[in-house]
């Protein structure tokens, strides 16, 4: 066995076996291929959700219940929780406008001026009127916006949950992709190997026509020309040098007389 | 006043209460009318007694002879005068007029009907609601107009 021989333990190995051999590897690779597809699919489903549960994307992702991804899943139902709170929350500040302390303090500064005679500016009864009236929208509004505060407290809830489960995915995502990794490595191996095991078998086919080593002499002999499968049988079987040449030989070519003809050729040239 | 206790004001309590700072206010007013009137009274008695004396500075003698230093001392004075009279009139008329819109307003209050009442609450009954409050009203207004200018 050398040690360049790329089918050294293939040599030993019957034909049949290889075969078998060769069956199992595309099995694999196939296989292979399932589990890279799968994860893909897994880390493309993963990144559209981090993309959407940190609000860099409003296009809510497909689910797809192959890939089993509940902690993903999950993480996108709270978010999908979550804009519904922000919509409702914004719903009620586009109504109310002011927030809960600013209402606090004008309702405060609206008493006083109702309440109390300061000595400088007194109010007129239409001032008084007005403000009666703002008092009364204020506490309003206040009420309005009770909810908000579970709607706030909710957000704080479910902003804290998402950002920790991201953080989960992030994770699990890197594990895919080792994993995707490990995988595009076995696929290489696999490849390399089928293309190996095939290589092999096709250098070891039958060929359908052996080469006849005495046609190729009589060729040559006969001074025919041969193809390079028929110098290779030939090579085989005893070389070149024991091919005799046949008794018909061509007719002899007519030689040209050595001595010049002294005669001047001046004008017999262009005839 | 604390936060809480600001939310459990109801109408009638805020009506009770402006009901009687502008009654207290009806009580004294007068007092400060009359203190002002007699302020007045004096500052005109003041400004005529300055007015008579430079007359009589102008009449005694003939102009020529007149030191002109005491002439401008008289006219200051009279000029004085009639700054501080102008501005104790324009006190009284200020207090006159918080004593109109007092006894205005106490009868208002004080007239005051479920009608006129659910009036005056009806920006805070649209809240209740679930409508616009008056700042989100007048918040969109103006962005309503610049959209159109702008479009």
């Amino acid at each position: 066995m050398t040690e360049g021989d790329l089918f050294a333990d293939l040599r030993l190995s019957e034909r049949s076996e290889i075969q078998s051999n060769l069956l199992h590897h595309e099995g694999t690779l196939k296989e292979i291929d399932g589990q890279l597809t799968q994860n893909r699919n897994l880390t493309s489903f993963r990144s559209s959700c981090i993309k959407f549960c940190v609000g860099k994307s409003e296009h809510v992702p497909q689910k797809n219940p192959e890939l089993q991804e509940d902690l993903a899943e999950a993480t996108l139902a709270k978010r999908i929780e979550f804009n519904q709170f922000i919509q409702q929350r914004d719903t009620l500040m586009a109504k109310i406008v002011l927030p809960k302390y600013r209402i606090m303090q004008r309702m405060d500064a609206v008493y006083q001026k109702l309440a109390q005679s300061p000595e400088t500016t007194r109010l007129t009864l239409q001032q008084e009127i007005t403000l009666f009236s703002e008092f009364f929208e204020l506490q309003a509004m206040h009420s309005q916006l009770e909810p908000l505060e579970t709607v706030e407290h909710e957000l704080t809830s479910l902003h804290r949950q998402i950002a920790e489960e991201v953080k989960a995915i992030n994770k699990a995502d890197r594990d895919t992709a080792k994993v995707i990794s490990a995988l595009l490595d076995r696929r290489k191996e696999t490849t390399r190997e089928i293309g190996r095991l095939k290589a092999y078998l096709r250098s070891k086919k039958p060929t359908s026509k052996p080469v006849d080593a005495g046609k190729a002499r009589k060729t040559i002999s006969q001074g025919g020309s041969i193809s390079l499968e028929d110098l290779g049988a030939l090579l085989d079987h005893g070389g070149l040098s024991n091919i005799e040449p046949t008794k018909d030989t061509p007719a002899k070519k007519k030689k040209k007389s050595a001595t010049r003809s002294s005669k001047s050729t001046r004008g017999s040239r262009n005839a | 006043m604390q936060d809480k206790s600001l939310l459990e004001v109801s109408p009638h309590d805020l009506l009770a209460i402006i009901l009687a700072k502008r009654k207290k206010d009806a009580s004294h007013l007068p007092k400060e009318e009359k203190k002002r009137d007699e302020e007045l009274t004096r500052a005109y008695g003041l400004y005529n007694e300055s007015k008579d004396a430079l007359t009589e500075l102008l009449t005694s003698m003939p102009e020529s002879e007149i030191d002109s230093l005491k002439r401008t001392q008289a006219e200051n004075v009279v000029e004085e005068n009639e700054t501080h009279r102008k501005r104790v009139m324009s006190r009284l008329w200020r207090v006159r007029s918080h004593l109109k819109e007092t006894l205005a307003a106490i009868e208002y209050w004080s007239a005051m009907d479920d009608e006129t009442l659910t009036s005056l609450l009806s920006d805070a009954n649209r809240v209740n609601k679930g409508g616009l409050s008056t700042f989100a009203m007048n918040k969109s207004a103006p962005s309503e107009h610049g959209g159109d200018g702008h479009d």
